[in-house]
């Protein structure tokens, strides 16, 4: 049987770094909105994960 | 003492495995669902009716021949087809991992059960036309022949019409609704149902999404869409019957079943692969209600005090 991890943050991608502190996973600083959105395309999509809105200008890619 | 010949429980059993096998065969209809859809599924599923009928034509004439072990044969079919069930359910177990939507372990025992009932019902139908041969032994052997092939179309007629399940339009009414953002928040008819963060995904949502509400009828049916076997049932459905955006890298396009905790409604949303509102009511409308899911809360004293009555409304 496969093991795989399931609803846990994969990674956090934001563009005010200030406000995400510690944790498990790793974080990712974008320098504007744009970049913020690249990003969580591109961690989504390798990850196979979903990327959520948790504030305005932090994105946290999951995985279900 | 009704004694029959080799010749008679010849007759008696092959129109009995007859009359079981073409029950069987005509219960191999290929529907959406498309399982079993191969040449392979066929012979399993008709080779298995063949031996169910088999079973069930032999019993009468070895009991009208005082051949005891003959008949106990049946006996050992129940465990020979609750084997068809553990195959079934382990067939479908392992191939959920190879669905973009996976059917949920609910809907697969539905579809086990089902597979293993067809089974009896072969078997049944060839101990109903093997008995007809036998009864009538007074008839010419044509006559004895027709009688089981009558027989057997009875009980085929009255076991299909007894196997009918009821379907999500029974239970509940299906309207079209749009869908809407709140921030990144998806919502159908009010209900959130998830949380989209990139812009470009929610554009798609809003451009090529679906929306649905499914509005129980009464306290019975609002309890059997609680149930996630019950939605992931809808889920996987309306993704094969619609076709789905979504792809192993594209989580954010997951056909979404979430339910309204206040009242009890049941909301859908998808992005489909052609955009067809009527087609998605049609779809939800005749999607089976999973036996494993069926409450029925009003049974009780505690649920009608609940629910006040048959006729009581939601809360």
């Amino acid at each position: 049987m496969k093991v795989r991890a399931v609803e846990r943050i994969l990674a956090v991608v934001t563009t005010d770094p200030a406000r995400v502190a510690g944790g498990g996973a790793p974080v990712f600083v974008a320098t504007d909105p744009e970049e913020l959105e690249r990003m969580a395309l591109l961690l989504s999509r390798v990850t196979l994960g979903m990327a959520h809105e948790i504030a305005p200008g932090t994105y946290v890619i999951m995985k279900h | 003492m009704i004694q029959t010949s080799p010749g008679e429980a010849v007759l008696a059993v092959s129109v009995g495995v007859a009359m079981g096998t073409a029950a069987r065969w005509q219960l191999l209809r290929v529907d959406y669902r498309q399982y079993p859809s191969y040449p392979q599924g066929y012979v399993i599923h008709l080779t298995m009716g063949f031996v169910a009928a088999f079973l069930g034509a032999l019993a009468v004439p070895a009991l009208v021949n005082e051949e005891y072990a003959g008949a106990s044969f049946l006996a050992l079919a129940a465990t020979q087809f609750r084997e068809v069930r553990k195959i079934e359910r382990e067939a479908l177990m392992r191939l959920e991992e190879s669905e973009l939507v996976g059917r949920g372990t609910a809907y697969i025992e539905g579809i086990a059960r089902v597979f293993e009932a067809r089974n009896y019902l072969a078997m049944v139908t060839g101990l109903v036309a093997s008995l007809a041969v036998v009864v009538a032994d007074a008839c010419p052997a044509l006559l004895r022949g027709l009688a089981g092939v009558g027989a057997g179309l009875v009980a085929v007629a009255v076991m299909n019409r007894a196997m009918v399940g009821l379907q999500i339009r029974h239970i509940a009414t299906v309207k079209p609704a749009p869908i809407g953002f709140e921030g990144p928040r998806l919502s159908v008819g009010g209900v959130v149902l998830m949380n989209v963060a990139r812009k470009e995904a929610r554009e798609v949502w809003q451009r090529s999404g679906l929306g649905a509400v499914i509005e129980p009828k009464d306290p019975t049916a609002l309890a059997t869409l609680a149930t996630p076997g019950q939605r992931q049932a809808i889920a996987h459905d309306v993704s094969t019957l619609l076709g789905t955006r979504m792809d192993l890298d594209e989580p954010e396009f997951t056909p979404m079943v979430r339910r309204d905790t206040e009242s009890g409604r049941v909301v859908v949303a998808i992005v489909p692969m052609v955009r067809n509102s009527s087609g998605l009511i049609r779809a939800i409308e005749r999607i089976p209600v999973l036996e494993a899911s069926v409450r029925k809360p009003q049974e009780e004293a505690a649920g009608r005090m609940a629910f006040g009555g048959a006729e009581g409304a939601a809360p």
